[in-house]
């Protein structure tokens, strides 16, 4: 009998929804019939239906919403702009319950077995509730040991949430959960609203956050920062004043990656493939690069082929990189090597590494300078300088959290609520078709949105409504806007002001003196082999500034000289002398902070085998202008012009001319990530 | 300590917490991480390691239903290799749900995560034994 009522009272719904159609022909605001009917299904006493009949139902609910979804869109497109903002409002409610809808049906295809009854969505307050899988997204549980104690009997015990009792065994990760438990927190959530217009400050928070999840595919990182997202909200909402003030708030960008010019990984610069005539003398990057590829790194120009690693490197295969053994490993990451072969082979350029195709071999120690962060002076700047702000901004945080948590006796239940539910929500999201099918940057916005939604409804509204859990009083609204917010900002600009001291120390850390010992070994096919020892210093707070100068002095021997062609054990001596210069560049992109850099080369060479012979020179002389333009997205074009006033080989002058492209992959990556932050 | 999700733990009071951080894949640049507990008035957070292993450790010494908060920064200073990353493990007493904690990388892009530590599990003989020195 029950299920013949039910039956009729589902067909009576459903020709009810389908004379919405008709209906809408007959009135003059075909969305108010469509709303009516609506809340008429709504009032349905669903408590009897059976599962199959309760499915129908809601299927029948579904469309309902879906068709007044259409008539509002379609209303909103004639509307006044008085009538914009209310329509919208509740065309987003709507979206809400077709969500929960949706996702409510899904399960239910799931798992058709399940009783209905506690994954109905409460309709009396015409809103959606949580879904199943929404209450097993977290869990509030107490794990009371050796007894059913009501807690310490402390007073904020007394506010806490209905939470159940139980002495489970929880598992991992709350959704891993095989039996769904009933949360009261989750149940208890609001329906996501719009938040239009997030203060700048929130909606950067939201959108890392969201980048996050989408990026690792890992919903827990939509409360990573969930404790400040509920605070600027809360300062968003408790007044306009505060408001205001919140909005003003620098957006705060953490300190971060700057270009580094220092770079030079590559044959040396007598090479073919070489582009400037001088050679630097840092190889920090040699172990970064070492290391990301494994212990060795290969680097081909079209010329020539270069391997290299560094001690420390090989040293950090066993056990991994980590901060202390790096610290560990003391000279080892002084030393670097590289392996420079002729590349013959295009297609396969490891089939180039052999024996024959070696054209050098060498090895560079720092002796002086470093210019890492790891430089003590540096690391001196940063816990003196620096540290200390950063701690600020979080005190300035703690503070504002940890007051409004004593005040308010719903703070850290409703917080707790975000950061235990919105895991759930998003996993939810993410696994609706829309989102799998959509692009990564459409991820992310799906997810903000979701976030915001949740922030706006949950939180916002908390503060604003009149019987709102986080109702603030005039004694807190002042704490906000005279001392939260205030502390906020004084520690946001000292971290701006940091910003710029950081940049300006790590300028400075690549101008201070760096001097570095090489051994190259250069093999001949068609001649001798011979090794090179050179210095190398560079300097750049020096009496030429703004130009840097880069000395290099050597010289080289002969492994195994050969008297017929005149040569001795010493085979030259040379010296090479550079100024360099840098200015901005009009073709990067603004958060790119390359520059043009220029540089004037000299180089001296006394090959000592030359001497008596008439068809070469002994002393020969070398100029060269190099330059380096960076255009955007890490693309630069390196170009040089030399005049010599005789080759090694011959004793005619000679004009010659550089050029190639460059992708810095490092730059690239840190553009990249820079966009992808705004 | 019971793991709810990456960023939340439910506690005991009087429990000690332990935060390791270890940067890895930094080479020659410096890992820096900061973090503070709540507004450090009632506890301040000591790093019982060093700057290339901090060890934070403290004591839940809130009451039930209270949450304690762990603010962090981490900062990946100029130069620092792309793979690199910050493995934060976190620790308590008889740990449900773990290995606990979270790795921020140089690819994340939020790098401010908060720790809560919501006092919601209550151990019966510590509870007895504080009430009884509530009652004396």
């Amino acid at each position: 009998m029950k299920k013949v009522i039910s039956l009729s009272l589902v067909f009576s719904l459903i020709v009810l929804n389908s004379l919405v159609c008709v209906a809408q022909t007959e009135t003059g605001d075909p969305c108010k019939k469509l709303r009516l009917d609506i809340e008429r299904m709504e009032k349905a006493h669903t408590e009897n239906f059976t599962p199959a009949v309760y499915k129908v139902y809601k299927e029948a609910l579904l469309k309902a919403y879906k068709e007044l979804d259409g008539c509002l869109e379609h209303k909103l497109s004639g509307a006044s702009e008085t009538e914009v903002a209310s329509l919208r409002a509740e065309k987003v409610a709507l979206e809400d319950k077709i969500l929960f809808f949706e996702i409510a049906l899904r399960q239910s295809e799931v798992s058709p077995n399940q009783n209905p009854a506690p994954e109905r969505p409460a309709l009396t307050d015409a809103q959606p509730q949580a879904t199943p899988s929404m209450q097993h997204a977290s869990s509030a549980l107490v794990v009371r040991e050796n007894g059913n104690g009501n807690g310490n009997g402390t007073s904020s015990a007394s506010s806490a949430q209905p939470l159940t009792s139980t002495a489970a065994t929880p598992t991992s990760t709350p959704a891993a959960q095989d039996t769904p438990q009933v949360d009261d927190l989750c149940k208890d959530l609001q329906p996501g609203k719009a938040y239009d217009n997030p203060p700048p400050i929130l909606s950067t928070l939201v959108n890392r956050s969201a980048a996050d999840v989408a990026n690792f595919d890992d919903p827990d990182n939509a409360v990573a920062s969930i404790t400040q997202m509920v605070l600027y909200t809360i300062f968003d909402a408790a007044s306009a004043n505060s408001s205001t003030i919140l909005r003003g708030l620098e957006d705060y960008q953490y300190l971060s990656e700057t270009a580094r010019t220092d770079k030079q990984i590559g044959p040396a610069p007598n090479s073919d493939g070489a582009v400037s005539a001088i050679e630097k003398p840092s190889f920090a990057r040699l172990l970064g690069f070492a290391i990301e590829h494994g212990g060795i790194t290969k680097k081909n120009n079209g010329t020539n082929l270069t391997l290299s690693t560094s001690l420390y490197s090989l040293y950090a295969m066993t056990g991994g990189d980590t901060a202390e053994r790096y610290q560990e490993a003391g000279f080892l990451n002084r030393i670097g090597v590289a392996a420079t072969f002729a590349v013959a082979d295009q297609n396969d350029e490891l089939a180039n590494v052999r024996r024959n195709n070696l054209s050098e071999w060498s090895a560079k120690v720092r002796l002086f300078g470093d210019r890492s962060t790891r430089s003590k002076r540096f690391q001196e700047f940063w816990d003196l300088k620096v540290r200390p702000l950063i701690r600020a901004r979080l005190l300035a945080l703690g503070h504002s959290v940890e007051s409004l948590s004593k005040q308010l006796k719903d703070y850290d239940v409703i917080e707790r609520q975000s950061k235990r539910c919105l895991p759930g929500l998003a996993q939810q999201r993410m696994a609706q078709a829309d989102y799998k099918a959509a692009g990564k940057d459409e991820q992310k916005r799906i997810i903000a949105d979701l976030i915001l939604q949740h922030l706006r409804a949950n939180i916002f509204n908390q503060v604003r409504d009149e019987n709102g859990k986080l109702k603030l009083s005039d004694e807190q609204l002042g704490q906000i806007e005279g001392d939260f917010l205030p502390r906020l900002k004084t520690a946001l600009d000292n971290l701006v002001l940091a910003d710029a001291a950081v940049k300006k120390e790590i300028a400075d850390l690549a101008k201070g003196p760096l001097a570095t010992f090489a051994f190259t070994n250069y093999r001949i096919p068609t001649g001798s082999d011979y090794s090179e020892t050179k210095f190398l210093f560079e300097q750049d707070k020096g009496l030429f500034r703004p130009l840097k100068l880069v000395g290099n002095v050597g010289m080289t021997f002969y492994n195994k000289p050969d008297p017929l062609l005149n040569q001795k054990r010493a085979r030259d001596f040379s010296a090479a002398l550079s100024f360099e210069g840098s200015s901005r560049s009009p073709f990067t992109e603004d958060e790119n902070r390359s520059r043009i850099t220029y540089s004037f080369v000299g180089r001296y060479e006394r090959l000592f085998e030359n001497r008596r012979l008439p068809v070469r020179k002994p002393d020969i002389g070398a100029f060269q202008f190099v330059m380096e333009i960076p255009f955007f997205k890490g693309l630069s074009l390196p170009l040089s012009a030399t005049y010599a006033n005789a080759t090694e080989e011959e004793r005619k002058s000679h004009f010659r001319f550089n050029f190639g492209m460059r992708l810095d992959t490092d730059k690239l990556f840190e553009l990249l990530r820079a966009a992808s932050n705004r | 300590m019971r793991k709810v999700n990456k960023f939340s733990y439910d506690v005991r009071r009087g429990e000690k917490i332990t935060i390791t951080v270890v940067p890895k894949d930094f080479l020659g640049e410096l890992p820096s991480v900061e973090a503070t507990l709540d507004d450090e008035e009632d506890q301040k957070l000591v790093n019982t390691g060093t700057n290339n292993k901090p060890i934070f450790v403290f004591t839940v010494k809130k009451p039930f239903n209270a949450t304690h908060r762990v603010f962090m920064e981490f900062t990946f200073l100029p130069g620092t290799p792309d793979k690199a990353c910050y493995e934060v493990t976190i620790g308590g007493q008889n740990d449900v749900g773990c290995p606990c904690g979270f790795k921020i990388c140089k690819t994340n892009q939020n790098l401010e995560p908060v720790i809560s530590f919501d006092v919601l599990l209550v151990d019966q003989t510590n509870s007895d034994s504080e009430s009884a020195q509530e009652d004396a």
